[in-house]
Protein backbone atom coordinates (compact mmCIF):
# COMPACT_ATOMS: atom_id res chain seq x y z
CA UNK A 1 0.00 0.00 0.00
CA UNK A 2 2.92 2.22 0.92
CA UNK A 3 4.76 1.46 -2.30
CA UNK A 4 1.36 1.93 -4.36
CA UNK A 5 1.04 5.46 -2.55
CA UNK A 6 4.35 6.75 -3.16
CA UNK A 7 4.38 5.23 -6.99
CA UNK A 8 0.99 7.61 -7.63
CA UNK A 9 2.64 10.52 -5.27
CA UNK A 10 5.94 10.82 -8.15
CA UNK A 11 3.99 10.28 -11.02
CA UNK A 12 1.55 13.32 -9.55
CA UNK A 13 4.04 15.64 -9.09
CA UNK A 14 6.30 14.58 -12.39
CA UNK A 15 2.37 15.20 -14.09
CA UNK A 16 2.66 18.69 -12.39
CA UNK A 17 5.73 19.89 -13.44
CA UNK A 18 5.26 18.66 -16.94
CA UNK A 19 2.03 20.63 -16.64
CA UNK A 20 3.71 23.64 -15.44
CA UNK A 21 6.47 23.58 -18.50
CA UNK A 22 3.84 23.30 -20.84
CA UNK A 23 2.09 26.25 -19.32
CA UNK A 24 5.26 27.78 -19.40
CA UNK A 25 6.09 27.33 -23.42
CA UNK A 26 3.08 28.27 -24.53
CA UNK A 27 3.06 31.78 -22.43
CA UNK A 28 5.30 32.92 -25.13
CA UNK A 29 3.48 33.99 -28.64
CA UNK A 30 5.27 33.09 -31.85
CA UNK A 31 5.09 36.14 -34.27
CA UNK A 32 6.36 35.80 -38.37
CA UNK A 33 7.66 39.36 -39.52
CA UNK A 34 4.76 40.72 -41.92
CA UNK A 35 6.76 42.39 -44.74
CA UNK A 36 3.72 43.93 -45.44
CA UNK A 37 3.40 46.28 -42.80
CA UNK A 38 7.31 46.46 -41.84
CA UNK A 39 10.18 48.42 -43.54
CA UNK A 40 14.17 48.56 -43.36
CA UNK A 41 15.04 51.85 -43.89
CA UNK A 42 18.63 53.55 -43.77
CA UNK A 43 20.27 56.90 -44.10
CA UNK A 44 23.69 57.70 -44.46
CA UNK A 45 25.17 61.53 -44.89
CA UNK A 46 26.44 62.77 -48.30
CA UNK A 47 29.25 65.03 -48.31
CA UNK A 48 28.47 65.81 -45.05
CA UNK A 49 25.37 68.20 -45.97
CA UNK A 50 22.41 66.09 -46.59
CA UNK A 51 20.67 62.33 -46.23
CA UNK A 52 20.80 59.83 -48.63
CA UNK A 53 17.75 57.73 -47.64
CA UNK A 54 17.43 53.73 -48.53
CA UNK A 55 15.38 50.33 -47.68
CA UNK A 56 15.53 47.09 -47.80
CA UNK A 57 13.10 45.52 -49.54
CA UNK A 58 13.37 41.45 -48.78
CA UNK A 59 13.28 40.90 -45.10
CA UNK A 60 11.99 37.82 -43.14
CA UNK A 61 12.26 37.68 -39.20
CA UNK A 62 10.39 36.04 -36.18
CA UNK A 63 9.79 36.78 -32.44
CA UNK A 64 8.67 35.31 -29.78
CA UNK A 65 7.09 37.28 -26.84
CA UNK A 66 6.44 35.95 -23.38
CA UNK A 67 4.40 38.53 -21.20
CA UNK A 68 5.31 36.49 -17.91
CA UNK A 69 9.01 35.92 -18.23
CA UNK A 70 10.10 38.71 -20.92
CA UNK A 71 13.90 37.66 -20.80
CA UNK A 72 13.07 34.41 -21.84
CA UNK A 73 11.52 36.11 -25.13
CA UNK A 74 13.46 36.12 -28.46
CA UNK A 75 14.07 38.74 -31.78
CA UNK A 76 15.64 37.41 -34.79
CA UNK A 77 15.75 39.63 -38.07
CA UNK A 78 17.25 38.44 -41.65
CA UNK A 79 17.76 41.30 -44.22
CA UNK A 80 19.04 40.41 -47.61
CA UNK A 81 21.52 42.84 -48.84
CA UNK A 82 20.60 42.31 -52.52
CA UNK A 83 17.15 44.34 -51.62
CA UNK A 84 18.76 47.28 -51.25
CA UNK A 85 16.48 50.30 -52.65
CA UNK A 86 17.45 53.71 -52.66
CA UNK A 87 15.59 54.57 -56.26
CA UNK A 88 18.39 55.05 -57.99
CA UNK A 89 18.84 51.61 -59.88
CA UNK A 90 22.45 52.74 -60.87
CA UNK A 91 23.69 53.18 -57.16
CA UNK A 92 22.13 50.59 -55.97
CA UNK A 93 23.67 47.94 -58.14
CA UNK A 94 27.14 49.99 -56.51
CA UNK A 95 25.93 49.46 -53.14
CA UNK A 96 25.78 45.65 -53.82
CA UNK A 97 29.16 45.38 -55.46
CA UNK A 98 32.20 44.46 -52.89
CA UNK A 99 33.18 47.85 -52.31
CA UNK A 100 29.98 47.99 -49.80
CA UNK A 101 27.68 45.21 -48.75
CA UNK A 102 29.89 42.84 -51.22
CA UNK A 103 26.36 40.65 -51.44
CA UNK A 104 27.39 37.96 -53.79
CA UNK A 105 29.37 37.50 -50.52
CA UNK A 106 27.74 38.67 -47.54
CA UNK A 107 24.19 37.93 -48.74
CA UNK A 108 22.65 38.97 -45.86
CA UNK A 109 22.28 40.68 -42.35
CA UNK A 110 21.29 39.29 -39.36
CA UNK A 111 20.62 40.14 -35.91
CA UNK A 112 19.72 37.19 -33.41
CA UNK A 113 19.09 38.16 -30.01
CA UNK A 114 20.63 37.38 -26.82
CA UNK A 115 19.46 39.10 -24.13
CA UNK A 116 15.90 40.90 -23.75
CA UNK A 117 15.59 43.10 -20.91
CA UNK A 118 11.77 44.89 -20.29
CA UNK A 119 11.83 48.34 -20.15
CA UNK A 120 9.19 51.37 -19.81
CA UNK A 121 7.63 51.02 -23.36
CA UNK A 122 9.17 48.14 -24.69
CA UNK A 123 12.19 45.92 -24.03
CA UNK A 124 16.16 46.53 -24.34
CA UNK A 125 17.22 44.26 -26.57
CA UNK A 126 21.00 42.83 -27.13
CA UNK A 127 22.18 40.49 -29.54
CA UNK A 128 24.54 39.63 -32.04
CA UNK A 129 24.69 41.92 -35.49
CA UNK A 130 26.23 40.94 -38.34
CA UNK A 131 26.80 42.90 -41.54
CA UNK A 132 29.19 42.44 -43.86
CA UNK A 133 30.45 39.04 -42.31
CA UNK A 134 31.33 40.83 -39.15
CA UNK A 135 29.08 40.46 -35.97
CA UNK A 136 28.93 42.36 -33.08
CA UNK A 137 27.26 42.69 -29.75
CA UNK A 138 24.71 45.59 -29.87
CA UNK A 139 21.81 46.44 -27.89
CA UNK A 140 19.02 47.89 -29.41
CA UNK A 141 15.66 49.59 -27.54
CA UNK A 142 12.66 48.14 -28.77
CA UNK A 143 9.83 50.39 -28.53
CA UNK A 144 6.02 49.52 -28.52
CA UNK A 145 4.73 46.28 -27.94
CA UNK A 146 0.75 46.56 -28.33
CA UNK A 147 -1.28 43.77 -29.16
CA UNK A 148 -4.17 44.22 -31.55
CA UNK A 149 -5.98 41.76 -33.17
CA UNK A 150 -6.95 42.19 -36.55
CA UNK A 151 -9.57 39.38 -38.29
CA UNK A 152 -8.93 37.03 -35.91
CA UNK A 153 -4.83 37.48 -36.43
CA UNK A 154 -2.89 38.83 -33.41
CA UNK A 155 -0.56 41.56 -34.47
CA UNK A 156 2.51 43.11 -32.44
CA UNK A 157 4.53 45.75 -33.60
CA UNK A 158 7.88 47.66 -32.53
CA UNK A 159 10.37 50.31 -33.62
CA UNK A 160 13.77 50.81 -33.18
CA UNK A 161 16.95 52.88 -34.26
CA UNK A 162 20.47 51.91 -34.38
CA UNK A 163 23.61 53.48 -35.60
CA UNK A 164 26.24 51.45 -37.46
CA UNK A 165 30.11 52.40 -38.40
CA UNK A 166 30.72 50.65 -41.77
CA UNK A 167 34.17 50.78 -40.92
CA UNK A 168 33.56 48.72 -37.68
CA UNK A 169 32.06 45.90 -39.98
CA UNK A 170 34.69 45.70 -42.19
CA UNK A 171 33.86 47.87 -45.08
CA UNK A 172 36.59 49.25 -46.97
CA UNK A 173 37.63 52.47 -45.28
CA UNK A 174 39.14 54.30 -48.60
CA UNK A 175 35.32 53.59 -50.21
CA UNK A 176 33.84 55.34 -47.33
CA UNK A 177 34.47 58.90 -49.78
CA UNK A 178 31.50 61.28 -50.08
CA UNK A 179 28.95 58.72 -48.33
CA UNK A 180 29.24 59.01 -44.25
CA UNK A 181 30.78 56.55 -42.49
CA UNK A 182 27.99 55.91 -40.04
CA UNK A 183 24.38 54.98 -41.27
CA UNK A 184 21.15 54.72 -39.85
CA UNK A 185 19.21 52.11 -39.48
CA UNK A 186 14.98 52.36 -38.80
CA UNK A 187 13.51 49.09 -38.22
CA UNK A 188 9.57 48.97 -37.81
CA UNK A 189 8.37 45.67 -37.55
CA UNK A 190 5.02 44.50 -37.02
CA UNK A 191 4.48 40.46 -36.31
CA UNK A 192 1.96 38.10 -36.99
CA UNK A 193 0.93 35.52 -34.57
CA UNK A 194 1.70 31.98 -35.89
CA UNK B 1 36.72 57.22 -53.05
CA UNK B 2 38.63 56.74 -55.85
CA UNK B 3 42.53 58.61 -55.73
CA UNK B 4 44.51 58.52 -58.84
CA UNK B 5 47.11 60.44 -57.22
CA UNK B 6 47.76 58.03 -54.61
CA UNK B 7 46.91 54.91 -57.27
CA UNK B 8 49.80 56.35 -59.29
CA UNK B 9 52.56 56.54 -56.25
CA UNK B 10 51.85 52.92 -55.63
CA UNK B 11 52.11 51.70 -58.96
CA UNK B 12 55.14 53.94 -59.33
CA UNK B 13 56.77 52.53 -56.10
CA UNK B 14 55.57 48.78 -57.34
CA UNK B 15 57.23 49.08 -59.92
CA UNK B 16 60.66 50.94 -59.04
CA UNK B 17 61.04 48.36 -55.37
CA UNK B 18 60.68 45.28 -57.70
CA UNK B 19 63.19 46.64 -60.13
CA UNK B 20 65.74 47.33 -57.07
CA UNK B 21 65.18 43.92 -55.98
CA UNK B 22 65.89 42.14 -58.98
CA UNK B 23 69.23 44.22 -59.47
CA UNK B 24 70.30 43.64 -55.99
CA UNK B 25 69.48 40.11 -56.08
CA UNK B 26 71.12 39.36 -59.49
CA UNK B 27 74.18 41.31 -58.30
CA UNK B 28 75.00 39.54 -54.83
CA UNK B 29 73.82 36.16 -56.45
CA UNK B 30 76.04 36.41 -59.81
CA UNK B 31 77.09 32.79 -60.65
CA UNK B 32 73.97 30.78 -58.95
CA UNK B 33 71.91 28.98 -61.13
CA UNK B 34 68.86 30.03 -59.27
CA UNK B 35 68.96 33.87 -59.07
CA UNK B 36 66.66 35.16 -61.23
CA UNK B 37 63.64 32.77 -60.10
CA UNK B 38 64.56 34.20 -56.33
CA UNK B 39 64.47 37.45 -57.84
CA UNK B 40 61.47 37.27 -59.90
CA UNK B 41 59.91 35.96 -56.69
CA UNK B 42 60.93 38.35 -54.18
CA UNK B 43 60.38 41.32 -56.35
CA UNK B 44 57.30 40.08 -56.78
CA UNK B 45 56.61 39.88 -52.83
CA UNK B 46 57.88 43.19 -52.41
CA UNK B 47 56.96 45.24 -55.32
CA UNK B 48 53.11 43.96 -54.29
CA UNK B 49 53.86 44.32 -50.84
CA UNK B 50 54.92 47.87 -51.07
CA UNK B 51 51.92 49.04 -53.51
CA UNK B 52 49.71 47.30 -51.40
CA UNK B 53 51.24 49.20 -48.70
CA UNK B 54 51.22 52.68 -50.11
CA UNK B 55 47.01 51.76 -51.06
CA UNK B 56 46.39 51.39 -47.57
CA UNK B 57 44.94 47.94 -47.95
CA UNK B 58 43.33 46.07 -45.36
CA UNK B 59 44.61 43.05 -44.79
CA UNK B 60 42.00 40.83 -43.45
CA UNK B 61 42.59 37.45 -41.84
CA UNK B 62 41.17 34.85 -42.44
CA UNK B 63 40.46 36.02 -45.42
CA UNK B 64 36.51 36.91 -45.85
CA UNK B 65 36.61 38.43 -49.39
CA UNK B 66 37.88 36.84 -52.95
CA UNK B 67 40.71 39.30 -53.21
CA UNK B 68 41.76 38.61 -49.77
CA UNK B 69 42.32 34.76 -50.75
CA UNK B 70 43.69 36.44 -53.79
CA UNK B 71 46.45 37.72 -52.14
CA UNK B 72 46.71 35.62 -48.92
CA UNK B 73 45.80 32.24 -50.50
CA UNK B 74 46.05 32.04 -53.38
CA UNK B 75 49.18 34.42 -54.42
CA UNK B 76 51.49 33.25 -51.98
CA UNK B 77 50.47 29.45 -52.85
CA UNK B 78 51.53 29.38 -56.49
CA UNK B 79 54.74 31.33 -55.44
CA UNK B 80 55.78 28.54 -53.65
CA UNK B 81 54.48 26.25 -55.71
CA UNK B 82 56.52 28.03 -58.94
CA UNK B 83 59.78 28.38 -56.51
CA UNK B 84 59.49 24.52 -55.69
CA UNK B 85 59.13 23.77 -59.75
CA UNK B 86 61.86 25.88 -61.43
CA UNK B 87 64.52 24.79 -58.48
CA UNK B 88 64.54 21.78 -60.93
CA UNK B 89 64.44 19.09 -57.87
CA UNK B 90 61.12 17.88 -58.99
CA UNK B 91 60.07 15.83 -62.19
CA UNK B 92 58.58 17.73 -65.10
CA UNK B 93 55.25 15.49 -64.55
CA UNK B 94 55.21 16.13 -61.43
CA UNK B 95 55.55 20.23 -61.92
CA UNK B 96 52.77 19.80 -64.80
CA UNK B 97 50.35 18.23 -62.22
CA UNK B 98 50.85 20.44 -59.32
CA UNK B 99 50.17 23.49 -61.98
CA UNK B 100 47.27 21.70 -62.97
CA UNK B 101 46.30 21.23 -59.89
CA UNK B 102 46.31 24.59 -58.72
CA UNK B 103 44.37 25.72 -61.89
CA UNK B 104 41.84 23.40 -60.55
CA UNK B 105 41.55 24.75 -57.02
CA UNK B 106 42.15 28.49 -57.79
CA UNK B 107 38.26 29.18 -58.64
CA UNK B 108 37.29 27.26 -56.52
CA UNK B 109 39.13 28.76 -53.43
CA UNK B 110 37.85 32.50 -55.04
CA UNK B 111 34.41 31.75 -54.25
CA UNK B 112 34.73 30.09 -51.06
CA UNK B 113 32.01 31.33 -48.95
CA UNK B 114 30.07 32.83 -51.21
CA UNK B 115 26.17 32.93 -52.43
CA UNK B 116 27.57 30.17 -55.60
CA UNK B 117 29.18 27.69 -53.50
CA UNK B 118 26.71 28.28 -49.90
CA UNK B 119 23.72 27.79 -52.37
CA UNK B 120 22.03 31.24 -51.10
CA UNK B 121 21.77 32.10 -54.44
CA UNK B 122 18.77 29.71 -56.42
CA UNK B 123 19.78 30.07 -59.71
CA UNK B 124 22.98 28.69 -59.08
CA UNK B 125 22.89 24.52 -59.14
CA UNK B 126 25.74 21.79 -57.98
CA UNK B 127 25.66 21.40 -62.22
CA UNK B 128 26.05 24.71 -62.98
CA UNK B 129 28.42 25.37 -60.54
CA UNK B 130 30.76 22.70 -61.67
CA UNK B 131 30.62 23.41 -65.14
CA UNK B 132 31.57 27.02 -64.55
CA UNK B 133 34.69 26.37 -62.21
CA UNK B 134 35.15 23.50 -64.65
CA UNK B 135 35.59 26.03 -67.89
CA UNK B 136 37.21 28.24 -65.76
CA UNK B 137 40.11 26.12 -64.61
CA UNK B 138 40.42 24.91 -68.62
CA UNK B 139 40.82 28.72 -69.37
CA UNK B 140 43.18 28.85 -66.91
CA UNK B 141 45.40 25.99 -67.91
CA UNK B 142 44.99 27.08 -71.77
CA UNK B 143 46.53 30.58 -70.63
CA UNK B 144 49.11 29.24 -68.58
CA UNK B 145 50.99 26.51 -70.81
CA UNK B 146 50.16 28.90 -74.08
CA UNK B 147 52.52 31.61 -73.00
CA UNK B 148 54.70 29.68 -70.52
CA UNK B 149 56.95 28.68 -73.44
CA UNK B 150 56.75 32.18 -74.54
CA UNK B 151 58.42 33.60 -71.74
CA UNK B 152 61.19 31.08 -72.40
CA UNK B 153 61.94 32.46 -75.97
CA UNK B 154 64.72 35.73 -76.64
CA UNK B 155 61.83 38.00 -77.36
CA UNK B 156 60.36 36.60 -73.55
CA UNK B 157 60.21 39.97 -71.83
CA UNK B 158 57.46 41.32 -74.55
CA UNK B 159 55.30 38.17 -72.62
CA UNK B 160 55.50 39.11 -69.19
CA UNK B 161 55.16 43.24 -70.73
CA UNK B 162 51.48 41.93 -72.73
CA UNK B 163 50.42 40.60 -69.89
CA UNK B 164 51.46 43.70 -67.87
CA UNK B 165 49.05 45.38 -70.08
CA UNK B 166 46.39 43.08 -69.80
CA UNK B 167 46.50 43.85 -66.15
CA UNK B 168 46.24 47.03 -66.27
CA UNK B 169 43.50 46.74 -68.71
CA UNK B 170 41.94 44.11 -66.37
CA UNK B 171 42.24 47.37 -63.52
CA UNK B 172 40.58 50.03 -65.82
CA UNK B 173 37.46 47.76 -66.67
CA UNK B 174 36.77 46.47 -63.36
CA UNK B 175 36.89 49.72 -62.05
CA UNK B 176 34.70 51.38 -64.61
CA UNK B 177 32.53 48.42 -64.01
CA UNK B 178 32.00 49.87 -60.37
CA UNK B 179 34.70 47.63 -58.19
CA UNK B 180 37.43 49.91 -57.68
CA UNK B 181 39.16 47.98 -55.29
CA UNK B 182 39.28 45.22 -57.86
CA UNK B 183 40.41 47.44 -60.62
CA UNK B 184 43.18 49.12 -57.92
CA UNK B 185 44.36 45.93 -56.88
CA UNK B 186 45.74 45.23 -60.28
CA UNK B 187 48.23 48.33 -60.75
CA UNK B 188 50.61 46.87 -58.08
CA UNK B 189 51.13 43.68 -59.78
CA UNK B 190 51.09 45.06 -63.36
CA UNK B 191 54.20 47.71 -61.78
CA UNK B 192 56.05 44.81 -60.54
CA UNK B 193 55.73 42.83 -63.88
CA UNK B 194 57.26 45.69 -65.28
CA UNK B 195 59.48 46.50 -62.91
CA UNK B 196 61.07 42.65 -62.99
CA UNK B 197 61.02 42.48 -66.83
CA UNK B 198 62.37 45.59 -67.01
CA UNK B 199 65.49 44.89 -64.31
CA UNK B 200 66.07 41.50 -65.78
CA UNK B 201 66.06 43.08 -70.19
CA UNK B 202 70.33 43.41 -69.63
CA UNK B 203 71.07 40.22 -68.85
CA UNK B 204 68.38 38.35 -70.53
CA UNK B 205 70.03 40.15 -73.87
CA UNK B 206 73.39 38.49 -72.66
CA UNK B 207 72.05 35.20 -73.60
CA UNK B 208 71.03 34.55 -69.71
CA UNK B 209 69.27 31.33 -69.60
CA UNK B 210 68.53 31.24 -65.89
CA UNK B 211 67.43 35.12 -67.08
CA UNK B 212 64.18 34.10 -69.31
CA UNK B 213 63.86 31.38 -66.31
CA UNK B 214 63.03 34.32 -63.97
CA UNK B 215 60.93 36.07 -66.45
CA UNK B 216 58.97 32.42 -66.82
CA UNK B 217 57.91 32.78 -63.20
CA UNK B 218 56.88 36.60 -63.51
CA UNK B 219 55.12 35.64 -66.76
CA UNK B 220 53.39 32.61 -64.59
CA UNK B 221 52.65 35.17 -61.30
CA UNK B 222 51.02 37.73 -63.75
CA UNK B 223 49.01 34.76 -65.72
CA UNK B 224 47.64 33.80 -62.22
CA UNK B 225 46.84 37.11 -60.95
CA UNK B 226 45.36 37.89 -64.08
CA UNK B 227 43.04 35.97 -64.13
CA UNK B 228 41.83 36.02 -60.71
CA UNK B 229 41.34 39.83 -60.91
CA UNK B 230 38.94 39.10 -63.94
CA UNK B 231 37.32 35.90 -62.15
CA UNK B 232 36.86 38.45 -59.11
CA UNK B 233 35.67 41.21 -60.76
CA UNK B 234 33.29 39.14 -62.72
CA UNK B 235 31.27 36.75 -60.18
CA UNK B 236 31.78 39.42 -56.90
CA UNK B 237 32.11 42.74 -59.59
CA UNK B 238 29.81 43.50 -62.15
CA UNK B 239 32.60 43.09 -64.95
CA UNK B 240 31.15 40.95 -68.02
CA UNK B 241 31.92 37.68 -68.91
CA UNK B 242 32.84 38.77 -72.69
CA UNK B 243 35.24 41.17 -71.53
CA UNK B 244 36.67 38.92 -68.88
CA UNK B 245 37.17 36.64 -71.33
CA UNK B 246 38.74 38.79 -74.08
CA UNK B 247 41.16 40.58 -71.44
CA UNK B 248 42.18 36.92 -70.55
CA UNK B 249 43.02 35.91 -73.81
CA UNK B 250 44.32 39.32 -75.30
CA UNK B 251 48.21 37.87 -74.13
CA UNK B 252 47.67 34.93 -76.11
CA UNK B 253 48.16 37.25 -79.19
CA UNK B 254 51.81 37.28 -78.53
CA UNK B 255 51.61 33.67 -80.51
CA UNK B 256 51.36 35.79 -84.09
CA UNK B 257 54.65 36.54 -83.87
CA UNK B 258 55.63 33.03 -84.10
CA UNK B 259 54.45 32.59 -87.74
CA UNK B 260 58.25 32.02 -90.13
CA UNK B 261 57.65 35.21 -91.84
CA UNK B 262 58.02 37.23 -88.40
CA UNK B 263 60.05 35.02 -86.53
CA UNK B 264 63.66 35.79 -87.68
CA UNK B 265 62.28 39.82 -87.14
CA UNK B 266 64.83 41.75 -84.82
CA UNK B 267 63.73 40.87 -81.64
CA UNK B 268 62.80 44.89 -80.54
CA UNK B 269 60.55 44.74 -83.85
CA UNK B 270 58.87 41.37 -82.53
CA UNK B 271 58.59 42.62 -78.75
CA UNK B 272 56.87 45.59 -80.27
CA UNK B 273 54.54 44.34 -82.50
CA UNK B 274 53.47 41.61 -79.62
CA UNK B 275 52.68 44.36 -77.04
CA UNK B 276 50.44 46.73 -80.47
CA UNK B 277 48.81 43.21 -81.50
CA UNK B 278 47.71 42.24 -77.49
CA UNK B 279 46.99 46.22 -77.25
CA UNK B 280 44.09 46.06 -79.62
CA UNK B 281 41.20 43.46 -77.56
CA UNK B 282 42.24 45.45 -74.70
CA UNK B 283 41.48 49.11 -76.26
CA UNK B 284 38.26 47.58 -77.77
CA UNK B 285 37.31 46.25 -74.53
CA UNK B 286 37.93 49.86 -72.34
CA UNK B 287 35.88 50.80 -75.04
CA UNK B 288 32.88 49.55 -74.28
CA UNK B 289 33.68 49.28 -70.27
CA UNK B 290 34.07 53.51 -70.62
CA UNK B 291 30.73 53.92 -72.88
CA UNK B 292 28.90 51.34 -70.42
CA UNK B 293 30.38 53.29 -67.35
CA UNK B 294 28.76 56.61 -68.71
CA UNK B 295 25.42 55.52 -69.26
CA UNK B 296 25.48 53.39 -65.81
CA UNK B 297 27.47 54.88 -63.14
CA UNK B 298 28.61 58.58 -64.27
CA UNK B 299 25.35 59.85 -63.62
CA UNK B 300 26.29 58.68 -59.72
CA UNK B 301 29.36 60.72 -60.00
CA UNK B 302 28.00 63.91 -61.77
CA UNK B 303 26.45 64.80 -58.43
CA UNK B 304 29.35 64.59 -56.84
CA UNK B 305 31.62 66.50 -59.13
CA UNK B 306 29.27 69.61 -59.58
CA UNK B 307 29.10 69.50 -55.53
CA UNK B 308 32.62 69.28 -55.50
CA UNK B 309 32.99 71.76 -58.35
CA UNK B 310 30.54 74.46 -56.26
CA UNK B 311 32.72 73.59 -53.51
CA UNK B 312 35.33 74.80 -55.52
CA UNK B 313 33.98 77.46 -57.29
CA UNK B 314 32.97 78.89 -53.48
CA UNK B 315 36.41 78.62 -52.22
CA UNK B 316 38.23 80.29 -55.67
CA UNK B 317 35.87 83.29 -55.04
CA UNK B 318 36.23 83.74 -51.52
CA UNK B 319 40.84 83.08 -52.13
CA UNK B 320 39.94 86.26 -54.94
CA UNK B 321 37.76 87.85 -52.56
CA UNK B 322 40.43 87.86 -50.03
CA UNK B 323 43.18 88.26 -51.98
CA UNK B 324 41.67 91.61 -53.99
CA UNK B 325 41.95 95.08 -52.76
CA UNK B 326 39.60 95.94 -50.40
CA UNK B 327 37.77 99.43 -51.12
CA UNK B 328 36.57 100.04 -47.63
CA UNK B 329 39.92 99.53 -46.22
CA UNK B 330 41.30 101.65 -49.20
CA UNK B 331 38.67 104.13 -47.98
CA UNK B 332 40.45 103.63 -44.60
CA UNK B 333 43.90 104.55 -45.70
Amino acid sequence: MRQFLSFWTLTLIVGLSIHSRGNQCSAADEYDYDLVHSSVSFRARHLDISWIHGRFNEVSGKFSLDREAPEKSTFELTIKADSVDTANAARDEHLRQPDYFDTKQFPTIQFKSTKVKPIEGGYEVTGDFTMHGTTKEITLVMKGGNEHVFKDVKRVAFSTELAVKRSDYGFDKNAIGPIGDEAQILIDCEGMRK
Amino acid sequence: MPDPLLYFQATVASAIISAIVVLVIAMLGRGWEYTTQIASALAFVFGVGVGCWLLNWQIVFPPATGLDRLFIVVLPVVLAVELIASAGVVPTTVRQTMRILLAVMIPRVLLHGSVYISGADDGWTLSRLLLTLGISSVLLVVVWATLSPLASRAVGASTSLAIGLALIGCGMTVMMAGYIKGGVAAMPIAATLFGTTIAMLPRARCGGGSATAGMRMAVEMGVVALFSLLFVGHFFGRLSAISAVTILLAPLLCWVTEVPILRQENPWRIGVLRLAVVSIPLVAVLYFAKGDFDRKMAPLLVDNATASNQRFGYCVRQLLVRSSPQPHLLQQR
